[in-house]
């Protein structure tokens, strides 16, 4: 697939530099040699079908997990941390509520700021002390990513952050993504909503069969002429 | 916002700015809005976004000043302009005629519009529907 | 040793939130045990005495709660898989574990608290020569070592050998084990000792454990790590 490989132009050092990166789960492996890079001021999609280890490679990218072989090297640029992983709905406890949150991150991360998510949760005209368990999916996504957000990193992380929430919702969220990324900062995202997501991806990352292939949306557009969406299908058709 | 799938996204928002810059509603010299915002309005990438200031710099529409902003070109030719949307309606006028129409007819099927189609020209639907098929 | 204290200032936070109506079921029995006037429990302990038997087991769950615990509290914060949030904060799971043992201690206090208030509000309920449930220490052993026993040794004994099996359903016979060694381990302590330091035997074998226990702390957080738990 040497037209699907993107070269590293050698002035743009990479935020994130995943090299043959492997990672096993109970023996059985998941991924395989992945190759993965994040320039600054991109965003990117990572597609694949459900258990193709998506969200794994998400965590491995975060620092999460350790893989089990091959390197992840992050290089942000002075002053920023080099990597803010945004929690999903489901992986904060419901007992929790936004000002938790904020305590929970103003007390680990030291790259955290403070107003600034105050204000954007502010923005968001969200119960701020109302249980997430009281919370509808998307409401909990914002409040996440208002936080994830509010860390000073060249990289943001999303797993899936259109999942299960009502289209209006959906739009809003694909707007507050784009209104808060930080300058020169990247985000990459996992997502199942590649038609709805197609013009904001400037790069997809394809997960399929325990490897990886990268390309510019705007290739997918100027080479083969479809959407975003049919190239992965096409992709990954032989399943 | 509606783009069409097969073509660069930076150019279609290029020539969306464009026209707007050409029909006045941003006069030269006119600061437009910030590249953030515009990503948010079209729903597409910053870099997207960057792209097609660079493509509208590059046609000398606009002028960029780093940590300002961009802006119209104060110097911007009105006949420039006026190239700009002769090149559009020859492409228009192509189209129809792929579409089978002869000149008379065409000629024909403009003025009709052009009855239909009540002044101030604010209201450019009805062509804009059968450019675009 | 910084991050282990910031860690566990937000475990210490996480496990009360997780336990809080818990907490608060007991407190407020308690209370109403304790506000009840003597009429009333008259007339309960002889017209409804499934209420304080039903007290009386809920005591004696808390009070044997206190001895099995941490063996099972401790297996199930660790052997579950690990939670985003805590692996977001970058704590490795050495200190994970160190954290979770060190607050089961707290834990179990409560615990052994509860099954204390509890059964000495439950002397209003007595009449004749009906006695309750009262866990109370001999003289003799003392409360710190028992409790260091109970608490933190045989944990780590249970983690050691639940980590040596390791397959699920490990815990049982992990259990026991720890049980049955715990003894084992005192009686080899002391089967060596010279005899001038004979006097001495209580403080070899609590050192003994003590330098144990901190080697399967360390030990069971290398399994666990490279395990990927």
């Amino acid at each position: 697939m040497a037209e699907n490989r993107m070269e590293i132009p050698p002035m743009e050092t990479p935020l994130l530099l995943m090299q043959k990166v492997s990672f096993s789960y109970n023996k059985n492996p998941l991924l395989c040699q992945i190759d993965l890079h994040v320039r600054p001021g991109r965003i990117i999609g990572i597609a694949g079908s459900n258990g193709s280890g998506k969200s794994t490679l998400l965590k491995l990218a975060g620092g999460l997990i350790a893989p089990s072989e091959g390197s992840i090297r992050l290089s942000p640029p002075d002053g920023l941390a080099p990597v803010s992983y945004c929690l999903t709905s489901e992986q904060i406890p419901g007992w929790m509520n936004a000002r938790k949150l904020m305590a929970y991150y103003s007390h680990f991360f030291a790259d955290f700021d403070r107003e600034r998510a105050q204000e954007l949760l502010d923005s968001l005209a969200l119960p701020q002390k109302r249980s997430l368990y009281w919370l509808s999916s998307g409401q909990i996504t914002l409040i996440a990513l208002s936080l994830g957000l509010s860390r000073r990193a060249a990289l943001y992380l999303s797993d899936e952050p259109l999942a299960s929430i009502e289209p209006k919702l959906r739009r809003d969220i694909r707007r507050f993504l784009l209104r808060c990324m930080p300058e020169g900062s990247s985000l990459v995202m996992v997502t199942h909503h590649l038609n709805e997501l197609q013009y904001m991806l400037d790069e997809l990352a394809i997960l399929h069969r325990h490897t990886i292939r990268q390309i510019e949306t705007e290739t997918i557009r100027r080479k083969y002429g479809i959407s975003v969406e049919d190239y992965f299908l096409k992709e990954t058709k032989n399943d | 916002m509606g783009f069409d799938a097969a073509a660069p996204i930076y150019i279609q928002i290029g020539d969306r700015i464009r026209e707007e810059i050409i029909s006045g509603k941003y006069p030269p010299g006119e600061q437009l809005k910030s590249v953030r915002e515009y990503a948010v309005f079209y729903e597409v990438s910053p870099l997207t976004m960057h792209r097609a200031m660079q493509y509208l710099e590059s046609q000398g529409l606009i002028v960029t000043k780093k940590g300002v902003g961009s802006f119209v070109n104060p110097q911007l030719n009105p006949t420039a302009a006026r190239q700009m949307v002769k090149e559009q309606a020859l492409r228009f006028i192509s189209r129809l005629r792929e579409m089978g129409l002869s000149a008379p007819e065409i000629l024909k099927l403009i003025q009709e519009c052009l009855q239909q189609d009540n002044p101030p020209r604010d209201r450019p639907e009805n062509e804009e529907d059968m450019k675009n098929g | 040793m910084t991050e282990l204290f910031k860690y566990l200032r937000w475990d210490a936070k996480r496990r009360l939130y997780a336990a809080r109506i818990f907490l608060l079921i007991w407190f407020a029995l308690d209370l109403i045990v304790f506000a009840l006037p003597q009429a009333a429990c008259r007339w309960i302990t002889f017209h409804a005495p499934f209420l304080t038997a039903l007290f009386n087991i809920l005591l004696a769950l808390a009070g044997f709660g206190f001895l099995f615990y941490p063996a099972f509290i401790l297996s199930a914060s660790w052997f579950r898989p690990r939670r985003t949030m805590e692996q977001l904060t970058g704590i490795s799971t050495k200190k994970q574990i160190v954290s979770g043992l060190l607050l089961n201690i707290p834990s179990a206090l409560l615990l052994f608290l509860q099954s204390q208030i509890g059964s000495a509000l439950m002397q209003k309920f007595a009449r004749g020569g009906m006695s309750y449930f009262h866990l109370t220490f001999s003289e003799a052993a003392g409360f710190l070592p028992t409790f260091f026993n109970l608490m933190v040794f045989i944990p780590c004994l249970y983690l050691f050998f639940y980590l040596a099996i390791g397959k699920p359903g490990g815990n049982i016979p992990a259990f026991l084990l720890a049980y049955i060694f715990s003894p084992d381990i005192t009686v080899l302590s002391q089967i060596f000792l010279p005899a001038s330091l004979a006097p001495a035997a209580d403080l070899v074998t609590a050192l003994v454990k003590i330098v144990l226990t901190v080697a399967m702390v360390l030990g069971a957080a290398r399994i666990a790590e490279k395990r990927g738990y």
